[in-house]
Order: structure tokens, then C-alpha cells, then sequence
């Protein structure tokens, strides 16, 4: 463990101290939050559009309920959409890719083609477009992004399996009558999965940007419930008079996203240097 | 003598890649370097150009072109005086320039002259390597080319920037048999009619009788024998010179393991008291572990070993 | 020969993805919870203007049938009515794709002047403060949300400094009084074809908050995706063999190097374009720029579906257009990928 943080460097390991404190905020929200009832949605009018104070530290918006109260619950929406996207993401990318890699031919030809026309979107169109379909949603908006976040997967995924399935091992397994499915699983699916799980803890950052993106245009949980994008969109009005109200959801969705991106390169880099030790 | 090296160890860090190599090379001449892969000839070869990586320390008695310090004077030398021929002719050409560009590149650096006389230039460096239609070579692109053609391009590149003395590293290693004949052959007429001197590196004996007029046999980062080529093949000194030998016919591919002999040659990590290949050698004797083997001298022939003595 | 074939190819294959990428809003645009009939037949329908409606859009025909009328109708551009503005969509999508797209080429071309210079400096100097720097940077503006800097760009610049234009595409005095005649739909191209230089000045100025906010995301991508290119690129064994044959290091990094970055480079610009067009749904709210952005947003806001899914299918259709230029570009600058 003690090796694992000092691989990861000090930007590493800043942007990881953030995220699980971050992490521990939203998980304890009822107890963190100075106002958990006005984080879940309570209006509070007698104390409308207060500027940040010792009372409430990131100020009031328009119902007078608390920013920091409202952040911290909007970050249980961004996160779950996050990761819950790129676990989907994968869910499907991971298996498309596998066995179009590794069957070839027709199934890789039809497969591939597939990935492409969905990769044909520009991504945060794509998830707009089946947003709007389906309405807004937290899962919705889960669905949305993930439908435009798999190819992404399934095409690295198939040009490392491309790679795998040249290995001398996989090939003696072949010859040795070892069924595919058998093969599938314990040589590729695991020598797969680490570069891609790489890969997924990148996406982390922009799968919550992505979310924020589609919360800003309405297409993201209902309200009362908290999400970043939208507070950022209702403070938009009365900025820059009140910025508080814009600033401090958008810069708490920042720094989250940077808090990851930042984490990603150093898991990466970490994973690099590892596999040039061994 | 235009290339003088005497004790030639090259470091990085606590690597020894290079633990003491010397050898003496007469100006319009082929010298060859062989040895397995991994025994520092590359390595000492790039030295020569000052293009070792970041962190390398290079210390010797005696490390010279023509009588000027090469680790002062490497980085000037270089592409002027020094020049390479690599050994992947196809990763040594840039994949996305026309060949005529490229060798223009070198000659606008090298050469007086307008765009004319430099275009005239590079055709007369490209029929000099035995291309048959310069013309053509010079618009074309290296993946158009097969691997000899590519080599002779490089050549010419390396003709181009005036050097004298050319480093070749194992320069037919990515062709197949016939064609690396040729390009040597190109190379030893070159030699002869424009008093080049080169440097071969390789690990094939048959180039060295092919081409190398005297040559120096590596061994984890040491020479341990060195001489005429007609010394070197009839008269072998050093059991690895030997064991070398009997790889032949054919050659050793490169990261295999040498023929009837076991183990692998010392990593540049390990300390090494006495003989470097004591623990490979056929006929190892007491003294090889821990005394270093002492040099012995014959006219137009050297070589480090405790055999001879004990005889 | 080789690279006509591999147009054809791409051209064919392009062709393909557009089928498929029709498929998937069609598939969209039956999903809708609520009943397309009900939503085009207007607020508070009577039963019969329903079943009317549901005739028209042929809901009640089979769903094969209504694929293939579908593809035909957007093949010669019908896109049919939005229900909000009743206006018939091509008309809308003529005039506001060219602000979009005027907008987000800018863009993409901000990011690659920004980013790929600074790519390529950061990996010669490894390692430097330099590289530190724009390091951070780059990630710094890979995680911003863009309609946060939209906001935050527009109080500095607009509303502080109160150097540049607050929102909009032209000023009013411009727009109202003296407009520029409409050839091309690109106000700059327009307003220098008409010689309007005091528009052209205008347009640029309303131009770049919004093209700076929507540049940071593809900057950011192009200076760290460069930078790694290059630092691969400059361990090959060729730039080691210029070296040898004395090149200076500029010739090397500019000469030899970048050339070899600039078929993935061409990529850079396909990523780059893409984000630009779809970042300019969130920055053409704020900014108030008429374009398809803007268009989509609120046609979400109305669930106007017939526009969204239109305004989804005009825009990738541009994104495929651009990639299939792209891959064609890079035949001709590498003449390795045709063989492939």
C-alpha cells in the first residue's frame, strides 16, 4: 500500500486524498452536510441568496437552501453517473470487443461496423440525442452517456485481444484443444482487462463532465434533487451579481474532474513504470 | 592509425555496458566488431558518435579519431567526420519524407552549391552505392524500396555528409543473405576507391571474412581477442573466437543462444573478477574465476586468456 | 490508383455509417415516452386532431415503412415541421448550421495553433518547467466544464474588462441597421466578400469568447496527445540517424519529426472538431449565438423532437464529412495508409 502511493507521485496522491475525502462527504452526506434536509431539496426562503458566510460556507441559492448542503448531495448524482457509465461502458464495450478480436471474420466485420456507426456521433451528441428520447432521469442520463461511451471500449479492446491472440501461450492453447470459451477467460479476458480498467479509471473525470454537461442542458435528474449542472444553469441568471451560486458548483465539478484526470495519469504512468520493472 | 581505443569502459550507472575495449583501426580499412548480442558493440559503436542515452559515463585510456580526444570532440564529429549506417534501414529512413529530401537535408549542411548542383550531388552518392535509377530513388518513398535499396540510400546519406569514417552496425542483419552480400560489397568498394574507413559491427563471422580486414571479438563489454581476419579465422586464440567459429555456417541469430555452448554471457550488473566467459568456457581452469586473464601478443594478433600459459 | 480505390473505399464505408447512424435516430425518435402524435398535434388535442396527426407522421404504418419513408425524406432533406416553432426545419437548420459550424471550425482551428506548437516544445524540453506547466494546463482545461468557463470568460472579458462583446453572433447596430448580405452564411467570409470590414471586425470580436471556451477542451487533448507523439516519435531510430548525419536540432524536430506527427495530428483535428460541434450546445446557450446549439437546447426544453433528432443527424453527418476528409488527407500526406 505503502509502495502503491509513493508510485503514484504527489499530484497522484493530492488528487486521491481529494477523492476519497470527496468520497467520504457524499457517502456520510446525512451527517457531513450542515443542512442535509435543504441538500435533499427543502426550500428555505427566509434565507434566499445569502453570500457565502460562517453560516453557509458557499452561500444560499434562489430557495434559500445551502450551496454546500446542495454540492455535497449533487456529488452522490455525479459520482454514481460516473462511475456507474463507465462500469456500463465496459460491461458491454469489454465483451463486444473480446469476441469481435477474437472470433474475426463476419463477426468481427458486423461487430466493428456496429462500433463504428455509433462512433460516427460526436459523443455528448449521441447521449443528448437518447436523453432527449428518453426523457430526463438520472438513470436516463446513465443510459444516454453509456450508449455513447461503450465503442470506445469494445475498439481497445479489440486491438488488444488483436495483439493477445498472436501470444505463443494462446496459440499453444489452441493447438493443445483448449475451448475457446475456456481460452477466452482465463488468457484473455484478464491480460484485457488491466489496460482497460486503466482506461475506465481515466474516463471517471469526463463520464462526470459528460453528466454535469447534460444536468446543465435539463436533461439530467429531476428536481429538487441536487446535480451540479443544474445549479450551475439556475446561478447562470443572477451572475455575476450572486456568482456563488454558479461559482461554486462549477468549480466543485473542476476540480472533481481534475481531481480524476489527475489520478487516471498517475495510475497510467504508475502502470507504465510498473511494466517496465517486471 | 586513424581510430585508437585502449581501456574503453562505458557506465550507466551501476551497468557496466562496456567493461574494457580496445582496439587500433587503419585509416581506409574495414574493421570488424562481432560478438553475441548484448555484449556492448552497439553500444561502443554509438559512443563514437556521442549519441550514447542520457546518464552514460564513458571513461578510457585512450579514446581518439585521428589524434583528438572523441569525448570532447564526438558531438562535433559527428555527421561531419563520423558517420552511421544503422542497422534496420527501413526504421533509419524517415517514413513520411521522400528520399530525395532527405539525402538534400544532408547536403544543404555538407555541400556548397545550389539546389542543382545538390540534386546532381545526390544522384552521383546514389549511383555510387549501385542504384540503378537515381532518378526514380529520389522521388520515391522508403516503403516503395526494398531493404537493399534502403541500405544503399542510407549509405549514400552517410557518403553525403563527407565523413571518413563510418560506423556500420550491423548493416545487413535486416536482409536477407544475397542482398547484405551486396550491400558489403558496395561498402568495400566504396572503401577502396574513396579511402573510407569503417567500423563493422556485426555478429557474423562470415562478414568479417568477407569484408573486415582486422577485427576485434567482443565479449561482455571486453575484447577479449583481436586481430587480421586471415589470423582471427585460421588461428583462433580465444575459446569464445572458437566457439564463435563453429556457429559457422550461418551465423547467430540475433538473441539466440550460441551453438554447443551453454549459459548466457555475464549481465552488464554483474562484477566479474577473473575471465569473463569462465563460466561458459570448454576448458576453464582454477585460475579463470578470479584472475583476470593476462594479454598475449603476437604480431597482427592479441588476446586475453589463461589457456596459452598453462600449455 | 491505390489511393482512388481507398477513397472509394472510405467513400462507401462513410456512406454506410450514415445509414446506420440514420438507423439509430430513427430508433431515437420512436423511443420518445410520450406519443409523437400527441406532441405534434399541439397543446391540449382534441382525439381526432391526434388520429389526423398520427395519419400524417404515418405512426400507424408499419415500422419498416416508416424507416424507409424516413430515410428518403431526410435523404433530400424534408426533415419535416417542428411542433414548437411549426416552421419547417430545413429552413431553421440552413441558417443556424453555418453559425455552428463557423463557430466550431474556429475553434478547432484556435486548438490546433495553441496546442500543437506547445505539444511539440513540451516534449523537446522534457521534463522542463515548461512541460511542467503546460502539463498542468492541459489537464486544467481537459476537466473545466466548459459552460462554467463560458461564464467565467464572459464576466472577465465581457463584463470586467469589458473588452469583448457580452453575447451574440453580430451587434445590433449591424444586424438591425446595415446587415450583411448573406452568401455563404459564414459572416466571415460573408462580410470580406462584401467587403464589410467594419462586420468582419465585429464578427471576429463576438467570435472569440465562444470560440475560446469551446477551444480549451481540444487544446488541452491536442498538447498532450502531440506531446507524447512527438517524444515516440524523436526516440525512432531515423531521427537518431539524422542526428548521425549532423542535422541541426530544429531541422530535426520540424523537418523530420513533425512530419511524422502530422497523419495522427489529422486525427487530432477530427477529435477536436467533433467536440467543438457538440460543446457548441452548451456554449451557444450562454453565449447567445444562433446556431444549431442553441437550436437543439431548446428544442430539449420543448421536446421538440422532430429538431433534436434532425439538428443530431445534420451534425454527424458534418462529422462524418470531416473524418472522410480527414482519412483522405492522410492518404495523401502518408502514403502508407492506402496499402493497409
Amino acid at each position: 500500500m505503502n509502495t502503491a502511493i509513493s508510485r503514484l507521485g504527489v499530484a497522484g496522491s493530492i488528487a486521491l486524498g481529494v477523492i476519497c475525502l470527496f468520497l467520504l462527504a457524499i457517502i456520510f452526506a446525512p451527517y457531513v452536510a450542515p443542512f442535509p434536509e435543504q441538500g435533499v431539496g427543502d426550500p428555505n426562503i427566509a434565507s434566499r441568496l445569502l453570500p457565502p458566510s460562517p453560516e453557509h460556507w458557499l452561500g444560499t441559492d434562489a430557495f434559500g437552501r445551502d450551496i454546500l448542503s446542495r454540492v455535497i448531495y449533487g456529488g452522490r448524482v455525479s459520482v454514481t453517473i460516473g462511475v456507474t457509465v463507465v462500469i456500463i461502458g465496459l460491461c458491454i464495450g469489454l465483451p463486444v470487443g473480446i469476441v469481435a478480436g477474437y472470433s474475426g471474420g463476419w463477426i468481427d466485420e458486423t461487430l466493428m461496423r456496429i462500433t463504428d456507426v455509433f462512433l460516427a456521433f460526436p459523443a455528448l451528441l449521441l447521449a443528448v440525442l437518447v436523453a432527449a428520447a428518453l426523457g430526463a432521469g438520472m438513470w436516463n442520463c446513465i443510459i444516454a452517456i453509456s450508449i455513447s461511451w461503450w465503442p470506445w471500449y469494445a475498439r481497445m479492446a479489440r486491438s488488444e485481444v488483436l495483439v493477445l491472440r498472436g501470444q505463443p501461450y494462446v496459440e499453444a492453447a489452441q493447438v493443445m484443444g483448449v475451448s475457446h470459451p475456456v481460452i477466452l477467460v482465463r488468457h484473455i479476458l484478464p491480460a484485457v482487462f488491466r489496460p482497460l480498467s486503466v482506461q475506465g479509471a481515466l474516463d471517471f473525470g469526463p463520464a462526470l463532465l459528460t453528466g454535469s454537461a447534460l444536468s446543465f442542458l435539463g436533461l439530467g435528474v429531476r428536481p429538487p434533487t441536487a446535480d451540479w449542472g443544474e445549479m450551475v444553469n439556475a446561478g447562470r441568471a443572477v451572475f455575476p451579481d450572486r456568482w456563488w451560486i454558479a461559482v461554486m458548483p462549477g468549480l466543485t465539478i473542476f476540480i472533481i474532474a481534475l481531481a480524476f484526470s489527475m489520478l487516471g495519469d498517475a495510475v497510467r504512468d504508475a502502470e507504465k513504470s510498473g511494466s517496465h520493472d517486471h | 592509425m586513424i581510430i585508437e581505443v585502449k581501456g574503453l569502459s562505458i557506465h550507466f550507472g551501476a551497468l557496466r555496458a562496456v567493461r574494457n575495449v580496445s582496439l587500433s583501426v587503419e585509416a581506409g580499412t574495414i574493421h570488424g566488431i562481432i560478438g553475441e548480442s548484448g555484449c556492448g558493440k552497439s553500444i561502443t559503436g554509438m559512443a563514437f558518435l556521442g549519441l550514447l542515452p542520457d546518464g552514460a559515463r564513458v571513461e578510457a585510456e585512450q579514446f581518439e579519431y585521428a589524434g583528438e580526444d572523441l569525448r570532447e570532440v564526438a558531438d562535433s564529429l559527428r555527421g561531419h567526420k563520423i558517420s552511421l549506417i544503422s542497422q534496420d534501414p527501413a526504421a533509419a529512413l524517415n517514413p513520411v519524407l521522400s528520399i530525395g529530401t532527405q539525402l538534400d537535408d544532408v547536403l544543404k549542411i555538407h555541400s556548397a552549391g545550389g539546389k542543382k548542383q545538390r540534386y546532381g550531388r545526390a544522384k552521383e552518392l546514389l549511383a555510387a552505392t549501385g542504384l540503378p535509377d537515381p532518378v526514380k530513388v529520389l522521388k520515391s518513398y522508403p516503403h516503395e524500396l526494398s531493404g537493399g535499396m534502403q541500405q544503399r540510400v542510407v549509405i549514400a546519406q552517410a557518403l553525403a555528409t563527407g565523413a571518413d569514417f563510418l560506423i556500420a552496425d550491423e548493416p545487413t542483419t535486416a536482409l536477407d543473405k544475397t542482398v547484405g552480400k551486396q550491400v558489403l560489397s558496395v561498402l568495400k568498394s566504396l572503401v577502396e576507391t574513396r579511402g573510407l574507413t569503417v567500423l563493422m559491427i556485426t555478429h557474423d563471422m562470415d562478414v568479417i571474412e568477407y569484408c573486415c580486414t582486422r577485427a576485434s571479438v567482443l565479449y561482455a563489454g571486453t575484447t577479449v581477442e583481436d586481430g587480421q581476419t586471415a589470423a582471427l579465422l585460421n588461428n583462433p586464440k580465444h575459446p569464445y573466437t572458437r566457439a564463435l567459429m563453429n556457429a559457422l555456417p550461418g551465423s547467430v541469430p540475433k538473441g539466440q543462444k550460441l551453438a554447443g555452448i551453454k549459459g548466457h554471457p555475464p549481465k552488464p550488473n554483474e562484477r566479474i573478477a577473473g575471465c569473463p566467459f569462465a563460466d561458459r568456457c570448454p576448458s576453464v581452469m582454477p585460475a579463470c574465476a578470479d584472475t583476470p586473464p593476462p594479454q598475449h601478443e603476437l604480431p597482427q594478433h592479441s588476446w586475453s586468456c589463461h589457456l596459452e600459459v598453462s600449455k | 490508383m491505390q489511393l482512388l480505390m481507398y477513397i472509394l473505399r472510405r467513400l462507401f464505408m462513410s456512406a454506410f455509417v450514415l445509414l446506420g447512424v440514420a438507423f439509430l435516430v430513427f430508433v431515437a425518435s420512436r423511443i420518445v415516452p410520450s406519443d409523437p402524435a400527441t406532441l405534434f398535434a399541439g397543446p391540449r388535442p382534441t382525439a381526432d386532431q391526434i388520429a389526423a396527426a398520427r395519419e400524417l407522421l404515418k405512426l400507424d404504418q408499419s415500422l419498416w415503412v416508416q424507416f424507409t419513408d424516413f430515410i428518403t425524406s431526410m435523404a433530400v432533406g424534408d426533415f419535416g415541421i417542428s411542433y414548437r416553432t411549426r416552421q419547417l426545419i430545413w429552413n431553421d437548420l440552413a441558417s443556424f448550421l453555418p453559425a455552428t459550424l463557423e463557430l466550431a471550425l474556429f475553434a478547432t482551428g484556435l486548438a490546433l495553433v495553441i496546442g500543437i506548437p506547445l505539444g511539440v516544445f513540451a516534449a523537446d524540453w522534457k521534463h522542463s518547467w515548461f512541460d511542467t506547466s503546460t502539463g498542468i494546463g492541459s489537464i486544467a482545461a481537459v476537466a473545466m466544464p466548459s459552460f462554467f468557463l463560458a461564464m467565467l470568460l464572459q464576466w472577465v472579458f465581457a463584463q470586467w474588462l469589458d473588452v469583448l462583446p457580452l453575447s451574440g453572433r453580430i451587434s445590433r447596430d449591424i444586424s438591425l441597421f446595415d446587415p450583411v448580405e448573406t452568401i455563404t452564411g459564414f459572416l466571415l467570409i460573408d462580410s470580406l466578400l462584401t467587403g464589410r470590414f467594419d462586420a468582419f471586425w465585429d464578427a471576429i470580436k463576438h467570435l472569440i469568447l465562444p470560440a475560446l471556451t469551446l477551444a480549451a477542451y481540444p487544446t488541452g487533448i491536442a498538447m498532450r496527445l502531440t506531446r507524447s507523439l512527438m517524444i515516440e516519435i524523436l526516440e525512432r531510430k531515423h531521427v537518431v540517424a539524422a542526428r548521425a548525419l549532423g542535422l541541426s536540432h530544429r531541422r530535426i524536430l520540424f523537418g523530420h519529426a513533425l512530419p511524422n506527427a502530422v497523419g495522427p495530428a489529422l486525427t487530432i483535428i477530427g477529435l477536436s472538431f467533433a467536440f467543438s460541434l457538440t460543446g457548441a450546445v452548451l456554449v451557444e446557450i450562454i453565449y447567445a449565438w444562433p446556431g444549431l446549439g442553441r437550436y437543439i437546447s431548446e428544442a430539449i426544453l420543448s421536446k421538440d423532437f422532430p429538431v433534436i433528432a434532425a439538428s443530431a443527424l445534420v451534425v454527424t453527418i458534418c462529422y462524418v464529412f470531416m473524418n472522410l476528409v480527414i482519412d483522405v488527407a492522410q492518404a495523401f500526406i502518408d502514403p502508407r495508409v492506402t496499402v493497409s
